[in-house]
């Protein structure tokens, strides 16, 4: 119950301000691309008991993973929690996620008296391991992946471990960008201790923790304010991986979400075991996923806390894809995250069907290309690609955006081709490639690169090649996702969705991101929005008669009699 | 091109600024008279407003038309052709397996969670962008070259589509301006009518989204700007004003008419712009080296920081994309424009914002309001919801009976019903709930002050604010002493201070080359410096003041810093001399700096600017108030207090206690009690807090 509107408004406004100040800082002093281009980082206020009182918007699949990493902390540190220390971890079986992922965690005291925590995550470029980056699919065990740290202690009392940070630099690839991103994330603590010491300040500590549990409380009153409308019951959804990239598949994802008085649980049992390769989540990074497409459904404002997920419960299996156990490599679980909104979304589309969108390109493509440049140094451009979301309930889908679980931007073409390796020979939508419906599905991506260097390594993780974004409501499907080698050539060919190959100078590779489904009966859809598609290329002439039953004349009019006839036909 | 912008000082300096709800028009004589001026805006033909306004002012200032000698001008002409998307019909001519480059955009959208955001609609639909069979590579190879019989055809393809204007924009273009000019000029040649902008000549530097972008916004926005402009001369000639027609960039710099209709792209802020410069003008004159300028209008509040005199200046930013899409992390929201702007950080807390309760009982003001209509409940427009203004009029901080000069009729107790369905909801009075709505705008406009200082590792406690815009005054003292500010100055006609910007502002011109390899080499950089230097001195003439500027960050980071190259000869010295700049700079605003080895420089940059010989010294006089005895009023804060009323001129220059209430004609200002106030020798109300 909020004591005082005013104090708690003006707090409110506070806390945000306060871990939106230190994502600013991250994300511009960082020097990382993931960071710079992907965002891929998040920044959060904790309390003394490390519930999340606020956490800046900047990746969705970050937003549950804070509460398994205090509580790891408190683990290992419990009572020798300090004044001047700061705590890191990155191990995905004590609070971590995947190795890259090096959360930065610095206790705020008041004097004797622990306020809380400022916490930091940030996806490095490169913890080691055997493959650059990090993150590929095909590593089978953590040990091949990089640099493990259990929660321990950088900095304590105010002073550096040397001896600590030289070892983990000795093991990654690129020291310095390590270094600098690391800074980046402890300047970030600096600047939310601060301001939680302003607070306590303003406020004193007591009144303070009242405003927190206010705070929390008031995440929750939001919620369930929105949860009431829904009917109670129980509502599966299975959807799948293709593969883990080492030929086994396909991976089911299958939820039960169970809609009762008290919230939703969440019950994944019936997913696939963890796999060989390195698409393990954590159960950790499971509810993260899940509490994206979660908040995504119910209310896109409510503020990020530990108050937002009372209401739910989970059952996520052990050794399972989505809970993997040790030494599971994790390095790739984003896909599963992607795929774990998707599998929600489809088992709530019931329960909020004005809310729910159709599935969209099951999560953004990366394409690795690996490059030696005349005086031997190695270079990888990284090129992350995405395609589109589901049409929604009342509205098309999005052309061209990232999906729900990232919100990650692309490589500008110029700067791929700068380097002078590889020259982008087209980059734009596919017509027809949109799931048909009453509203249309967003549309598939394409783009196409030749290799100019004498060699590259290519390294693709897709999917959605046999398991299509579905549609919603009589929608269609959305199109496949593709890599095709020899663009053209006479060895043209169609490669898996997650393949490792080498191009040699004069090779042309394209890839085709998946569509996005469609949302209701597509003969429904008005003539008038097929003809503006057609007009625009997004739809073709014997797409809108095949997929829509409406025909557009030569000189771009409908063709009403056609139209009608067409579309009777079909009833 | 003449070698002077700056007109004479003999004659009479007008300046004119478009609002949403009114115009602003202030006249500066050639014996330092200040004539002062407010009408209704005459959308959609905003010119006609500022041709009644100029007309207006000079004859109430017994000048002839013929004195006149410069026209300064702010104006929304660009924004709102995009904000109401009545741009022309604008066609993206591009490289071949390219023509969804502006619509994919970069993916990010601004709002992580929600379901329902859609992409803005691109300027240039997808079946009005045109593909061409050319190719430029990297290394500026023409592989092929643009084909001039292909260049044709396609005009006549743009001519039977319609397209009234055209932003060509092919990949790589940065390493080979001269092709993509080439395309543009044939094209113009074929279609004449029609506006063409090679993306090159309004943004010279890589990142193909980036550059589109900015050309079709510009050419989106050409024909309008170019027309308005047009026929506001042809306006003011028939009235037998005859003076050039200045008006104020993004950047805060004036540009001449006929510069301006051909970048347009660098008008997009030209109002917010105006505003900070006179607040710059004043920081010098009193020789403030830092300070926030605080503008609070009808709808939104905006913050920016001036240091040493000089406005921070971002390379970038969203147009039409909301508010703070400047701090990066909500990008997405709108069309991309890259040229220089003042950065200005803005929230949705204005007059006119609107005060209400959500599900789980929490006070918010804005980001919704009410606007020019129907405007607060006070005004008796028919507006129901309660804004900031009916709170403040029931708070007895603005007069219960008119307001701007008597203009607007206010009735206190429409304010208190509308407020009290919220009262209601609260459990609180009505007034009380009218108090919390102020301290929580209060706190939402911190928001925006601390964007442009503690994020960028400027405390604000050692800034001096100055408040101005309608409702700035009315919050100013309040929020400084929320963020630790001591000292807080309402300048003059503190409602048309944006206007007043124009008067005193200088010319400005812009130059900018991306880095390239061979400038590695110092003596091929200092030749690139010279060659743009020299440039902005032909456009300008000699007496203009040129600064070397370069872009630098550290390698990885996305966001440049600007750095001014000291003067003198450029050697390595020099350079190191700029390096250690940005280390200190980089250190300043982010804690921490990196080594040599780690910097870049991105882009070359000059500025060129003719200094004006008006003084903002000169236009500081003494409003001229009628009526007005003082009064007293019950103003509620904590408790309720009987507060003086007074005019601007009641105020002593010996510091005494509020609280009180310093009406102006255009504006309101307020001192709580506990801070002091007083008048000072530029007749700037002065209020201070002591130590807290």
């Amino acid at each position: 119950m909020i004591r005082d509107a005013v104090t708690f408004e003006v707090f409110r406004n506070a806390v945000t301000g306060i871990a939106d100040e230190m994502a600013i800082t991250i994300l511009r002093t960082a020097h990382s691309q993931l960071v710079a281009s992907s965002m891929d980082f998040s920044a959060a206020l904790c309390d003394a008991h490390g519930r999340v009182i606020a956490q800046a918007n900047t990746l969705p699949v970050h937003l549950g993973s804070i509460p398994d990493a205090m509580e790891a902390i408190f683990d290992e540190f419990g009572d020798r929690i300090r004044p001047g220390d700061i705590y890191l971890l990155n191990d995905p079986s004590l609070g971590g996620m995947h190795l890259p992922d090096i959360f930065a965690v610095a206790p705020v005291f008041a004097g004797e008296a622990l306020l809380g925590f400022a916490v930091t995550v940030v996806n490095h470029t490169d913890v080691g391991g055997w493959a650059a980056g990090s993150m590929a699919v095909q590593s089978t065990s953590i040990f091949a992946e990089g640099v493990q740290i259990p929660p321990s202690r950088l900095v304590e009392a105010g002073t550096m471990n040397e001896t600590f940070l030289r070892l983990i630099l000795r093991n990654v690839r690129e020291p310095e960008l390590l270094r600098g991103d690391l800074e980046s994330q402890l300047a970030a603590c600096h600047t939310g201790a601060e301001g939680l010491r302003a607070l306590a300040a303003r406020h004193g500590a007591e009144r303070l923790a009242g405003l927190i549990d206010e705070l929390l409380d008031y995440s929750e009153t939001l919620l369930r304010a929105a949860l009431a409308e829904a009917v109670p019951g129980t509502y599966e959804f299975i959807d799948h991986i293709d593969d883990d990239g080492l030929g086994s598949g396909p991976i089911p994802i299958h939820v039960k979400a169970t809609l009762s008085e008290s919230g939703i649980e969440l019950d994944f049992t019936g997913s696939s075991p963890q796999v060989g390769s390195a698409l393990n989540a954590t159960a950790s990074f499971t509810r993260s996923a899940a509490y994206a497409a979660l908040q995504g459904v119910l209310a896109s404002d409510i503020p990020a806390n530990s108050g937002f997920y009372r209401p739910f419960s989970f059952v996520i299996p052990e050794a399972s894809i989505l809970n993997g156990q040790r030494p599971a490599a994790r390095g790739a679980r984003g896909l599963v995250g992607f795929r774990i909104i998707d599998a929600v979304l489809g088992a709530l589309a019931p329960v909020f069907p004005t809310r729910v969108p159709a599935a969209g390109d099951g999560g953004p493509d990366g394409i690795a290309i690996g490059l030696v440049g005349p005086d031997g140094e190695s270079m990888v451009l990284w090129d992350p690609l995405a395609g589109a979301w589901g049409a929604r309930p009342d509205r098309d889908g999005v052309d061209g955006i990232s999906s729900l679980g990232a919100n990650l931007t692309n490589t500008p073409v110029e700067e791929l081709e700068r380097s002078g390796h590889i020259r982008i020979d087209g980059y734009g939508y596919l017509p027809d490639s949109g799931g048909a419906g009453r509203w249309r599905g967003g549309l598939a991506t394409f783009r196409d690169m030749t290799v100019l260097a004498p060699e590259a390594s290519v390294q693709i993780r897709s999917d959605r090649r046999k398991f299509l974004p579905y549609g919603l409501a009589g929608g269609a499907q959305g199109t496949p996702s593709l890599n095709v080698l020899d663009l053209g050539g006479p060895g043209e060919r169609v490669l898996e969705s997650k393949p490792h190959f080498v191009m040699t100078a004069g090779t042309r590779h394209r890839h085709v991101t998946a569509g996005g489904g469609g949302h209701g009966i597509p003969f429904e859809r008005i003539p008038e929005r097929v003809l503006e598609d057609v007009l625009d290329g997004k739809v073709t002439h014997e797409g809108a008669e095949r997929d829509y039953g409406v025909v557009i004349t030569e000189d771009g009019l409908i063709d009403a009699s056609a139209t009608a006839r067409l579309r009777g036909q079909a009833r | 091109m003449p070698p002077s912008h700056d007109p004479r000082p003999a004659g009479w300096r007008v300046g004119a600024d478009i609002g949403g709800t009114f115009t602003d028009v202030i006249a500066l004589g050639p014996a330092g008279e200040v004539v002062p001026m407010k009408v209704p805006s005459t959308p959609p033909d905003y010119g006609a407003g500022v041709v009644t306004a100029t007309t207006a002012v000079l004859s109430s200032a017994g000048a002839q038309p013929e004195a006149v000698v410069a026209m300064l001008h702010g104006t929304t002409v660009a924004t709102n052709a995009i904000l109401s998307m009545s741009g022309v019909r604008t066609a993206v001519v591009t490289t071949r397996g390219f023509r969804d480059v502006l619509e994919i955009g970069r993916l990010r959208r601004p709002v992580l969670y929600d379901l329902s955001w859609s992409k803005p609609e691109p300027l240039a639909r997808r079946r009005n962008r045109y593909e061409l069979g050319q190719r430029i590579m990297a290394d500026g190879r023409l592989d092929p070259p643009a084909s001039e019989d292909e260049v044709r055809t396609l005009a006549a393809r743009l001519r039977a589509d319609g397209i009234e204007a055209v932003a060509v924009c092919l990949l790589n273009s940065y390493v080979r301006p001269d092709e993509e000019r080439r395309v543009a000029e044939l094209l113009r040649a074929e279609l004449p009518g029609v506006y063409v902008t090679a993306s090159v000549d309004v943004s010279p530097q890589p990142h193909e989204f980036e550059r589109t972008s900015t050309a079709t916004v510009n050419a989106y926005v050409g024909p309008a700007v170019h027309g308005y402009l047009t026929r506001l001369e042809a306006g003011l000639r028939a009235e037998k004003v005859s003076a050039p027609l200045l008006v104020m960039q993004s950047s805060g710099g004036l540009l001449d008419a006929a510069s301006v209709a051909q970048r347009p792209v660098q008008i997009i802020e030209s109002g917010p712009a105006a505003g900070v410069t006179a607040v710059q003008k004043l920081a010098q004159l009193m020789g403030l080296s830092t300070v926030v300028a605080f503008d609070m209008g009808g709808t939104t509040a905006k913050a920016s920081l001036i240091e040493h005199g000089e406005p921070f200046v971002s390379a970038d930013y969203e147009v039409g994309g909301g508010m703070n899409g400047a701090r990066g992390l909500s990008s997405g929201a709108g069309y991309p424009v890259r040229a220089p702007s003042i950065d200005i950080a803005e929230v949705g807390s204005g007059g006119g914002s609107i005060i209400s309760v959500d599900a789980a009982g929490a006070l918010h003001v804005g980001p919704a309001s009410a606007g020019s209509r129907p405007g607060p409940a006070c005004y008796g427009q028919g507006g129901e919801l309660p804004t900031l203004t009916d709170a403040n009029v029931t708070l007895g901080y603005l007069s219960p009976r008119a307001l701007a000069g008597g203009r607007v009729a206010i009735h206190p107790n429409l304010a208190a019903k509308a407020l009290s369905p919220v009262a209601e909801q609260l459990g609180d009075d009505v007034p009380g709930t009218a108090r919390g709505a102020y301290q929580v705008a209060v706190s939402n406009m911190t928001t925006a002050v601390k964007a442009v200082t503690s994020e960028r590792g400027r405390d604000p406690r050692e800034a001096t604010m100055v408040a101005f815009g309608g409702a700035g005054p009315l919050y100013a003292a309040a929020l400084a002493r929320e963020l630790g500010i001591s000292t807080v100055i309402v300048p003059v006609y503190p409602g048309l201070f944006s206007s007043l910007g124009l008067l005193v502002a200088d010319t400005e011109r812009h130059e900018l080359t991306p880095y390239r390899p061979e400038f590695a080499e110092v003596s091929a950089l200092a030749a690139e410096f010279a060659r743009l230097s020299a440039k902005v001195s032909v456009e300008l003439g000699s007496d203009a003041v040129v600064d070397r500027l370069l872009d630098m960050r550290y390698r990885g980071q996305r966001f440049e810093l600007r750095i001014r190259v000291p003067d003198g000869d450029l050697t390595d010295d020099l350079l190191a001399e700029t390096r250690a700049r940005f280390h200190a700079e980089h250190k300043r605003t982010y804690g921490r700096a990196g080594t040599d080895e780690l910097v870049e420089l991105v882009n070359l940059r000059v500025r060129g600017r003719l200094l004006t010989s008006v003084s903002i010294e000169d236009v500081l006089s003494l409003p001229v108030v009628v009526g007005g005895e003082p009064t007293t009023r019950e103003c509620r804060f904590a408790e309720t207090v009987p507060t003086p009323v007074v005019g601007r001129s009641d105020l002593g220059t010996e510091p005494v206690e509020g609280p009180m209430v310093i009406e102006d004609m255009d504006a309101t200002t307020l001192v709580p009690p506990g801070a002091r106030v007083h008048r000072d020798r530029f007749n700037n109300i002065v209020i201070t807090w002591g130590a807290s």
